[in-house]
């Protein structure tokens, strides 16, 4: 139930809860970004293969072990999908955020700027969140090459 | 039959070892005794319960009723050092070769020895997904080496092999369990794998033993060795349901019993 709820409707109420500064944009970015997070993080340990598990388990793999060479591996293209999800769900709450209920930021600047026709101005704001963006999906993308080297899908450099 | 004068492996003794699936009765009342260091191989139809009879043994699964147990000289521990290497090879993609060797806290020597008893010390740095069918195969068997089993439990691991890998990892099977004096245990589909490997091949039919033989061969063994031919035959002949006989009862079952297995008379005349 709680997760069907869109966090930008949230607004107004974290608003009330909690003023204009920084842990309302905190709290929305957190929401935001926890589901998809959470929801590829169940779903890849889900899926991970039962005759792995089974093999590793009789060769006398168990508890934090067996996590940590098992589940997690298996899990982590699913986790690392809901990484780069939840990285453009990020900016996404934080551009809503700053615009909305906001005394300074990136996308206060850009909604001053509009008050004074300052095109410019808002160009920038535009581009920057563009820039940042980029930036965090190159850091996800390093991060898949990286944990998921040993998959064919990610060798050399061919990465979704 | 064993060649190894120090036997490592562990004997096992079932009593009217029982498993059912529901209302399906796959085990009914099993008897069955492997000795240290014997090479036991059990073929029989799909369904016939060899898989289920091997998961017992992997203590992968629980009877429903009867005795199971492990007989024979043991390493020193009360617990018996099983493994199983699985019709699929079941690498850890995410782990080098030899870190998938190492697997189940394994010192490094060891599993390095291991990969080298399987002719893959190249590949030790290489990730599962780049290496062929036969090569991974041969990593779960370097794996299950590892741990210096005192039973290897073998699941149809050459199935999906094509025929000459599969008729190298027959040599390198049987090489190992001399070497190592394990007691080997293997379920297969192919008759002729059965004679190459076993000293013993039983039939599972229905849920008991329907046949037992002992397979008296040198080794290494020929596939075009008459008594091979021989010995596949007559199971073939057990597993088809095809009768072998000639219209002229008396004078075949005579052939039969002069002839096997010596002759590949049945081959002939199937």
């Amino acid at each position: 139930m709680v997760r069907n709820i869109p966090h930008l409707a949230l607004i107004p109420l974290v608003i009330l809860w909690f003023g204009i500064d920084e842990t309302a944009k905190i709290f929305l970015v957190a929401l935001g970004s926890v589901f998809p997070i959470y929801l590829n993080t169940y779903h890849g340990i889900r899926n991970v293969d039962p005759q792995l598990l089974e093999m590793a388990r009789s060769y006398g793999v168990k508890g934090f072990a067996l996590f940590w060479h098992v589940v997690l591996p298996g899990a982590l293209p699913s986790i690392l999908v809901g990484v780069r999800f939840a990285l453009g769900f990020m900016w996404l709450t934080l551009i809503v955020a700053e615009t909305i209920s906001a005394t300074d930021g990136i996308g206060y600047l850009a909604m001053d700027a509009r008050e004074f026709m300052q095109t410019d101005v808002v160009l920038v704001a535009i581009l920057l969140y563009a820039v940042l963006g980029k930036l965090a999906d190159l850091c996800a993308k390093g991060l898949e090459l990286w944990w998921l080297r040993w998959h064919p899908a990610y060798q050399r450099g061919e990465g979704v | 039959m064993t060649e190894q004068s120090t036997s490592w492996g562990v004997g096992i003794r079932a009593r009217n070892l029982q498993r059912h699936f529901g209302d399906l009765t796959v085990l009914k009342g099993l008897d069955l005794d492997i000795r240290a260091g014997e090479s036991l191989v059990i073929i029989g139809r799909s369904g016939c319960g060899k898989s289920t009879l091997l998961r017992l043994l992997a203590g992968l699964d629980q009877p429903d009723g009867g005795q199971l147990e492990f007989t024979g000289e043991t390493s020193g521990t009360s617990d018996h050092s099983v493994r199983m290497m699985y019709q699929e090879p079941r690498l850890l993609p995410w782990k080098t070769v030899i870190e998938n060797v190492e697997i189940g806290k394994v010192e490094s020597a060891r599993a390095k020895f291991a990969l080298h008893e399987v002719e893959l010390d190249s590949k030790s740095q290489e990730w599962p997904a780049s290496l062929s069918g036969g090569q991974k195969q041969r990593v779960a068997l370097a794996r299950a080496l590892a741990h210096r089993p005192e039973l290897l439990l073998l699941d149809e691991p050459l199935g999906a092999l094509d025929a000459l890998t599969r008729s190298t990892m027959h040599r390198l099977i049987e090489t190992l369990w001399q070497e190592h004096g394990f007691t080997l245990v293997m379920v297969t589909h192919d008759v002729s794998e059965a004679v190459m490997l076993a000293d013993r091949v039983i039939v599972l039919d229905d849920g008991a033993i329907g046949l037992d033989v002992n397979i008296r061969l040198p080794r290494p063994r020929v596939a075009t060795d008459p008594a091979f031919v021989g010995y596949e035959a007559r199971l073939l002949e057990y597993l088809t349901g095809v009768p072998a006989e000639a219209p002229d009862e008396t004078v075949s079952k005579h052939k039969r019993a002069t002839l096997l297995p010596e002759s590949g008379y049945l081959a002939i005349s199937n």
